[in-house]
């Protein structure tokens, strides 16, 4: 039995250990505000920082994010899809989920490159300027996303956020060889 | 404020003067000036290449350049061109698709355009569906008359200048390879009788049926075609007199049976004539279906009188 607070060397994450929050929320339902949810997230980074530093952080946040990603493709989406298929699929969710606006911007399927762009990210539209890259952890999912599709291993990074005055999150992400 | 001051001043007025016309100026540092002064050259000459920068980026953009040089990341004027840019890049990408025939793609939250574009692509899938069921509607219609223009519309066998058509590339063929062919020319006895007795549509039912029987025993490369009313040719390469003869017998026999089996109040029955074509000699269509026809005659006067 996976449990939250022990160390799980053995038994991997899985979608089922997120609950049946249908049941567990009967009155509030299952939606909460983009702003809780930053709230959540940016404490927990802050507090890492503090401890491990910026760039342990990150790494943490994106490894997270590519479990996320993972999880999410093997629970949500059809990996038998082709590609133009799979990308749509993932489109309608993100939209529907609320996580974010999906657009490809370039994909050379022969170099298996992308240019991948999140609008009103959940991370960090409407962010103040800060001329930094906050979405480690979205770096992490996109990459989980597309390793659990194709089986292969992506790196995605994050080459313009709204914290650095852009006002879309883009992405590259090419494959490692 | 000293006189170096006042030189910022002058020389910030000319540099606004010349940017609000559309031409750039870099204000050069100006020694001896105070440190507010300094700082206010410094930020104007951003602002003014962040303009330069943005007015480059937008003209690249307006010209369908989407893989301009980007403005520098500290730029923040450019967010809005660059959000644009991307946007375009997306809808380049989706035209792609588009082009490639998938035409489920649509636009998001881009106003007028997602309208139009999703109207385009609503119409295209459209497009493809009334165009592939006109298509479909077309080839029917192409079977149809391919159908009736080789074939015998009561029998399904081929038609009289089908049967004939071929029998003319057969006899060519086996003059060519010095091949034996032989024709058999059918004629249904007491179809008369049948359709004064038991109505033209039992005629009909005994033309069919005659036919399926003949149909189903003849060899995959011979052809059946009916000549009219109550006549058939059949046309076999390859095949000389006697060959011929066995398979008009299996149909006898398989007419016997039928006959015997009592299905119908009257008996099925056909007279025939084969002729083998002799590859040296010049024979013409006409001649053998004389030929034919005559020992088919033969062959009718033989069973009346027999």
């Amino acid at each position: 039995m996976y449990k939250l607070k022990s160390k799980n060397e053995n038994e991997e994450f899985n979608w089922t250990y997120l609950g049946n929050i249908c049941v567990g929320r009967q009155n509030l339902g299952e939606s909460m505000p983009v702003e809780m949810y930053r709230l959540f997230q940016f404490t927990l980074r802050n507090i890492l920082t503090n401890e491990y530093g910026a760039e342990k952080t990150s790494e943490l946040l994106r490894n997270a994010g590519e479990l996320a990603g993972r999880e999410f493709c093997k629970n949500y989406l059809d990996r038998t899809a082709d590609f133009e298929g799979f990308i749509s699929q993932l489109q309608n969710l993100l939209k529907k989920l609320k996580i974010g606006i999906f657009k490809i911007e370039k994909a050379d399927m022969e170099k298996m490159e992308f240019y991948l762009i999140i609008e009103e990210d959940l991370d960090c539209s409407g962010l103040p300027i800060t001329d930094e890259s906050v979405c480690d952890y979205d770096e992490g999912f996109i990459a989980g996303l597309l390793n659990e599709y194709s089986g292969k291993y992506f790196i995605a990074r994050e080459i313009d956020c709204w914290a650095t005055g852009a006002r879309v999150c883009r992405f590259k992400v090419n494959l490692c060889k | 404020m000293n006189e170096k001051d006042a030189l910022v001043i002058y020389e910030l007025k000319k540099a606004m003067i010349l940017l609000s016309n559309g031409k750039y100026y870099e204000i050069s540092r100006i020694e001896g000036c105070s440190e507010d002064f300094s700082e206010i050259i410094a930020h104007f000459n951003i602002i003014s290449n962040n303009l330069k920068e943005l007015y480059h980026f937008a003209t690249a953009l307006a010209a369908g350049n989407l893989n301009a040089e980007s403005p520098k990341k500290s730029n923040h004027l450019a967010a809005g061109l660059k959000e644009l840019r991307s946007k375009l890049n997306h809808l380049n990408w989706q035209a792609q698709q588009v082009a490639k025939g998938d035409y489920k793609q649509q636009v998001d939250f881009m106003g007028d355009f997602s309208v139009a574009f999703n109207i385009m692509t609503e119409k295209l899938i459209e497009r493809e569906a009334n165009l592939k069921e006109e298509i479909e509607k077309r080839i029917l219609i192409e079977k149809d008359l391919e159908f009736h223009a080789y074939t015998d519309y009561l029998t399904g066998v081929l038609n009289r200048r089908t049967g004939l058509l071929i029998l003319e590339k057969e006899i060519i063929k086996s003059k060519r390879n010095r091949t034996v062919l032989s024709i058999c020319f059918i004629d249904i006895d007491g179809l008369k009788m049948v359709n004064d007795v038991y109505s033209h549509n039992e005629g009909d039912c005994l033309i069919v049926t005659i036919s399926g029987m003949i149909k189903d025993l003849i060899r995959e490369v011979d052809t059946l075609s009916r000549m009219g009313g109550d006549e058939f040719l059949i046309v076999l390469p390859d095949c000389d007199y006697d060959t011929a003869q066995n398979i008009i017998n299996r149909i006898i026999i398989k007419m016997k049976e039928y006959n015997e089996s009592g299905e119908k109040p009257y008996k099925l029955d056909f007279s025939y004539g084969i002729e083998e074509i002799d590859s040296d000699r010049l024979t013409t269509i006409d001649d053998l279906i004389i030929s034919a026809d005559k020992k088919m005659y033969r062959n009718k006067l033989n069973k009346k009188q027999g």
